[in-house]
Formats: structure tokens, sequence, C-alpha cells
């Protein structure tokens, strides 16, 4: 019985004990060797209509006991009924497997006396049955503790059905119970029989009496004989035993003063069953009252101590979900001591809804274990409705021997002259990355409409060095366009993945010029690598000059080959290079003088000036041209590509 | 234009009215008869009903409630005609999305007068070519 109140106890503190923690209850509870008598503990779970297929599919899907769950788990009987009362947790599962599921609903006796326990809170016992495992001694009996969600309220004796959760059933063999009086040697000189007449709180009609228990019939014929009924939770019992002289003496030597050996046989018993079924709990009990006084003034003078540094206070009774706020914790949200009450929701429903969520992940964590603090910054409600940034810290103060956290206190600080600092600095920061995005996006587009101007001029001119010089510029505008489009793309706006947009931009630098006969191939050889704008914005105009170039010169008259743009590091390993080259009919050898005046060949060596770089031009006669440039990049890229 | 090439009818879907002039002359200079343009797309949807293109060119980045790739989901469920779209350039983000409107075609601008005869032809090849 102890151990059905203690079961009881756990589900108070958390009514959502799991399968594995009943488990682990009954280990360390080492029945099988401390009570015999105790042949099974299930925990019997109240289940409506409603929540039947949710509960039927949760315990199938249920592995904290056993890895594969319990796949085939349904309620039985069959059938839809208004409440089930199902086996649920069961200890040991070995040798029961049978019962998992069962629903005692179907069994009209088991079914009052279950809403009995329900209805009035108090512990019942079942009839007595034949556990089927046993060889000899079959009888049985369940005791039913019921299991509310909540400590129930003595005083009403209504409505209690709605936190009900179940019950804790322990199945206890009457032989075993009373082999105990044997093992005492209290039978000696005793015959007795034990027996079930029915409930005595229902009526159902039961004709026949059934036997719990006969002592092992002696030699015994003449002695005294008594005859007693008494209550066991809700079942009648009756006593018969017959006495000899050597019981009645002992007896009276046992219990000098008690009139009659009846009486003191029946004191003697029932005194026994009562201990054995009821030992423990108030020993409990009685314990947690005494250090109560010396512990409240503790609290006081920490409290105290907590309100003088500005900060409010909350402590928390987790199981009950009733919190404790300070004077400090409710004028912080504007409101008098008075108009808050110490419940959990006065808390969470002040908690900003965008903020809530994360709160409660990190509540929870906390309250599982997995953090030694809770910390969590939120918003909370003031009375006036407008929202306050603060800081909560706490920590879980005691937990159940099961872990169950059942107080945890904390502090809340107010944060928000802090926060609005960094907000203002984070909107500030949002505005200039959107005003930087848009500044990039409007100068593509309007690079882009240049283009397209400038490619309508040139369809309209009817002289071919219009159109080629129109074409040229249409090419040096679009690589800038299209920077700004990556740099807009990007999210970063200062720097530029070089060989993305060498790429992208020899690609277009190329098929704006070749006729799609396929003559002509472009390769690549690029390392992946991030520029700043400037840089980008010059290896751009340098790779559109040295494409356009290879085109235009180096493939008259159908001549095929191949143009390759090349971005890798320098063989020093610090420095890196760009270069084209074709395999073109080559320019003459004295091509920088003869085109010294050409603006792409001016392009060139300006943007090579620029970036600092060291410009290389090769000409291999009937061969092509190579032209590499070797740069630094600069130091302000590397350190964003780092990051 | 190769003999292969048939001249089409081609609506014009683009917001600004310089590109879509450009792009109006190249689609005449490939020998194609341009429509529109239209600026919206809403604008776009009527021009389609009206008009009876047998190609859309479409800017994915239409200002107002119905953005290109929209447009294009309606004229092909409704119409079932065939859309080039006009992104910015290939790394676009909303390429992904308008590959739900399965279009014949994706057209980084600038473009030129190559990839645009290339394009359209492929919108009308049975072999599905994606141009560059």
């Amino acid at each position: 019985m102890e151990i059905a109140f203690g079961l009881r106890g756990l589900f108070v503190v958390n009514p959502s004990l799991g399968r594995r923690d009943f488990d682990q209850a009954l280990a360390r509870l080492e029945i099988t060797g401390r009570y015999p008598e105790i042949k099974n503990v299930a925990f019997t779970r109240h289940v409506t209509a409603q929540e039947k297929d949710a509960f039927e599919r949760q315990v199938r899907q249920d592995t904290s006991v056993h890895p594969l769950g319990y796949p085939k788990f349904a309620v039985y009987p069959p059938g839809d009924r208004s409440e089930y009362f199902v086996a649920d947790y069961i200890w040991p599962i070995r040798g029961n497997e049978g019962i998992q599921g069962l629903d005692i609903s179907a069994q009209p006796a088991n079914l009052a006396s279950m809403q009995y326990s329900m209805r009035t809170g108090k512990p019942v016992a079942s009839g007595p049955f034949n556990l089927l495992q046993e060889k000899d001694h079959r009888t049985g009996f369940v005791i039913r503790v019921p299991v509310f969600s909540a400590p129930r309220d003595p005083g009403s004796g209504q409505a209690v059905s709605t936190n009900f959760l179940g019950s804790v059933a322990i199945t206890l063999r009457v032989f075993d119970l009373l082999a105990q009086l044997n093992r005492e040697g209290k039978q000696t000189g005793l015959l007795f029989t034990l027996t079930d007449q029915g409930s005595s709180i229902v009526d159902f009609a039961q004709t026949t009496r059934l036997p719990l228990y006969e002592s092992t019939p002696s030699s015994l014929t003449q002695g005294i004989s008594y005859s007693r009924e008494v209550d066991m939770y809700g079942r009648r019992w009756k006593l018969d035993f017959v006495a000899d002289s050597t019981f009645s003496s002992d007896s009276e030597r046992r219990a000098p003063g008690l009139i009659g050996a009846g009486s003191a046989v029946i004191s003697l018993l029932l005194g026994l069953l009562v201990t054995l079924l009821a030992k423990g709990q108030s020993s409990a009990r009685a314990r947690a009252l005494a250090s109560d006084e010396a512990r409240q003034e503790i609290e006081e003078r920490w409290k105290f101590a907590i309100e003088g540094s500005g900060d409010g206070l909350w402590d928390w009774d987790v199981p009950k979900e009733k919190v404790f706020f300070s004077l400090r914790w409710k004028e912080m949200l504007g409101f008098a001591d008075a108009e808050i009450a110490d419940d959990f929701k006065e808390w969470h429903d002040r908690v900003h809804p965008d903020d809530l969520a994360a709160t409660m992940v990190r509540v929870q964590a906390h309250l599982r274990g997995s953090t030694p603090l809770y910390i969590s910054e939120q918003r909370m409600r003031c009375k006036d409705g407008s929202w306050k940034w603060v800081l909560a810290r706490g920590k879980v103060m005691s937990r159940a021997a099961t872990g169950q956290p059942l107080r945890m206190i904390g502090t809340h600080t107010d944060v928000s002259d802090r926060r609005s600092h960094a907000q203002a600095l984070e909107l500030s920061l949002k505005d200039k990355e959107a005003l930087l995005k848009e500044v990039h996006h409007r100068v593509k587009n309007n690079l882009q409409v240049v283009t397209s101007l400038l490619r309508m001029e040139g369809r309209r001119s009817t002289l071919t060095e219009i159109k080629d010089v129109l074409g040229d510029m249409q090419g040096r505008i679009r690589s800038m366009a299209l920077l700004h489009g990556l740099l807009y793309q990007s999210g970063t706006y200062a720097v530029v993945n070089l060989g993305d947009y060498v790429k992208e931009l020899a690609g277009q630098a190329f098929s704006s010029q070749v006729r799609n006969n396929g003559s002509v191939q472009l390769k690549f050889d690029i390392a992946s690598v991030q520029v700043d704008m400037d840089q980008a914005m010059h290896c751009g105009l340098l790779v559109n000059e040295l494409v356009s170039n290879c085109l235009k010169h180096g493939f008259p008259d159908g001549h095929t080959g191949v143009v390759t743009v090349r971005v890798q590091p320098a063989p020093d390993g610090k420095l890196w290079q760009l270069r084209v080259t074709d395999t073109g009919v080559g320019p003459p050898p004295d091509f920088k003088e003869k085109f010294s005046d050409s603006l792409g060949l001016q392009l060139i060596t300006d943007l090579a000036d620029q970036l600092e770089g060291a410009l290389e031009m090769t000409s291999f006669p009937a061969r092509g041209l190579e032209v590499t440039v070797t740069f630094k990049i600069k130091e302000a890229a590397i350190a964003a590509q780092t990051q | 234009m190769t003999p292969s090439q048939k001249s089409r009818r081609i609506l014009v879907v683009e917001d600004e009215a310089i590109i879509s002039r450009d792009i109006w002359q190249q689609l005449i200079a490939l020998g194609h008869t341009p429509l529109g343009p239209a600026r919206t797309g809403q604008q776009c949807l009527e021009m389609t009903d009206q008009l009876h293109p047998e190609l859309v060119l479409m800017d994915i980045n239409l200002r107002g409630p119905m953005d290109g790739i929209e447009a294009a989901l309606v004229i092909r469920t409704q119409f079932g005609l065939p859309t080039i779209f006009l992104s910015a350039f290939n790394g676009d983000a909303s390429r992904e999305r308008a590959e739900l409107a399965s279009p014949t075609g994706f057209l980084s601008k600038p473009f030129t007068e190559n990839e645009l005869a290339s394009a359209v032809q492929a919108s009308f090849s049975d072999v599905d070519v994606q141009p560059q």
C-alpha cells in the first residue's frame, strides 16, 4: 500500500509520468525481495472516448522502455465505450504482456469500484480471483489507489473526475500476505478462513462467497470459534477462526488486559493487515512539516536582499503552477501588489507572443536539466499595454527523487534601455543595407538602359565604324551593370566572387560578338576568390577588353580556335593572376607600337595600373596572344572572405 | 534568319520602356512580329487574350501585384503558350521559383540578338533545348 501511495505521489508531481520513470521507480523498490506478496503493479489509465485513438497511437510509439515500442497495442476488448480504464504501465511486463491494453470497464464489478474510487478518491479492493501464474494458493486481489493530477480538495466532493488520471493497481497474493503471520509464529494454534462476502460499496448481487484464505488444516478440532466481518477497502471480508488453548493463552500473553481471545485475535490480524497495507506515508509528511518554520525565515531574508537590488523576484512551485511574484516584479510591469495573483499564467500570458516559444524552450530545457541556468530575454506586457524588455534568470532549487523539478527561483531585470539602444543600432544598419541594395539595383538598371540606348543607336547607324564603337561601349557598360547586379544579389554589397563575375562577363562579351557558328570556343580555368568592388570593376573591364580584343582580331576569316580566361593564384602563392589567352592568328610582333593609340590597348594598360598589377603581353606569331596581369588582392576583401 | 526559322508573333512584357523598345527592335531585326509591349502582369494577360501571340517574352521582375512568374503560370495554364523569361542575370534568386512556370528559355539581360534568336527557335522545337 505504501508503494501504491508512493507511485501516486509520483503522478501528483508529474501527471505525465512516463513509462520509463514508472519502471525505474519500481526497480528501485526491489519489490521481489522486499514485498513477496506483490505480484504485479500496474498503472491503469483513465482514457476518454475522444482520447482513445491518440492514446493507442502514443503507446504504440512509446520506445522509452522497449526499443520497438508496442506496435500491436490496442485497447481490448474492442468496442466503443464512453470511457476506458486501460492497463498502461505494468511491472513486471514479463509474464504480464497479456494485461497491457485491458480495459477493466468491460467488467461491471470492476467498473463500479473504479468509478467509486474516482468519485471519492478512496482506495478500493477488488474481489478475489485466481492468479494464473501461480501453481497453488492462487487467490489474489487487487488494491487500486486513485491518482489525480492535482491534489484533491477535500472540501469539494464533486467533479473530481476532471483531473482523474487513473489508478495504481497492486496485485497481492493472499497466501504470501498471510504467510508473514506464519513466519512470525502468529498462526500457531489457530485455524482460520477468510472469505470475501462481496462489495460494500455497490450492490452487486454476489451469491457465492469467495474464499480468500484457509490456514493449513491441523488436528485442531476443539476450541473457541469466532466470526467477524470487516470492511477492507470496499470489500466485506469475513474472518472465521477457531483457536485452541495454545493460541488463546499465547495471545493473552501477548496482549494482556484484552478481554476475550476473540477480539484480541481480530485486532492482531487486522492490525497486521492494515500495517502491511498502509505503513509508510505518514512519517514522510511529518518530516516535511518539521523544517518548515526554519526555512521560511531564511527565505524572507534572501528575498528581501534581492528586492533591494531592484530586480523582481519569482518563486515557482512547478507541480502546482503557482508562482510567488515579488512586489518589485509587479512594479516593473506597472502593477500593484494585489493586481497579480500567484498563478503561473500571470507570467505566461504577459510574455510577448513572438518571444513566448523561444522563452518556453529555454524554460523547458532548464526544467529538464539540460542547462545549468535559465537565462532568457523577452518582452513583457505592462499594465498600460506597452512592452518592456526583461532579462529573466533562474534555477531549479529542488527536484523530486525522480528528477522532476519541484521549485524554481529566479529574478527579472529591466533591460529596456539597453534593448532600445541595440534595436536602434540594428534598425539603422538594416536601413543602410536596404539603401545600399537599392542603389546597386538602380545603378544596374540604369546601366542596362544605357546599353539598350547604345544598341538602338548602333542598329540605326549605317556606318560600320560607328556600329563597332557603339558595340564596344555596350560591352564596357554591360561589365559594370553586371557587377552591380552581382553586388545587389550577394547581400554583402562590398565584395564579390571574382571567378563568378569574370565567367558571367566573359560569357556575355563572347556571345555579343560571335555569331553562333561555333568556330571560336570560350574556356575557363577559374579559382574562387573574393575581391572588393573596385578591384572587381577593374578586373571586369580588363577581361571585357581582352576578350573583345581576341575576338575582334584573333580569328579573322572564319579561323577557329579557343579563348581561355584564367583566374588563379600566381606561382608564389600570394599574388593572383588574371590571364586571357587565345589560339588565334596572333598580332604582329610590333603591335604595341602599332596600336598605341587604340583605346582598347590604353584601357588595358590603365586598368592594370589601377590594379597595381604587372602587365605582360606576349605575342606568339601564328599561335595567338597571351596577356597576364599579376596583382595583389586587397586585405579587406581577404578578411571578408575568411569571415 | 535561316529558312528553318519562321516569323513569329511575340508579346514583349517589360516594364522598362527603353529596354522594351530595344527588345522590340531586336525582334524586328530577327524577322519576328513584336506585340505589345505589356508593362504589367495584368496587361500581359489581356494582350495575350486579344493579340494571340505565339510566344511571350517576359521580364521576371515586373512591378505591381503580379510578377512575371505568376503571369507566366497563368499564360501556360490558360493559353498553353511558351514563355521565355528575361532575368537580370544568371544567378538571380527568382530563377528557382521561375522554373515552376516551366519556361522554354531563360535570357539574361542584356542579351544579344544571337541569344534571342536561339531562344525563340528553341521554344518552337520539339527538342527541349535550354539556351545558355
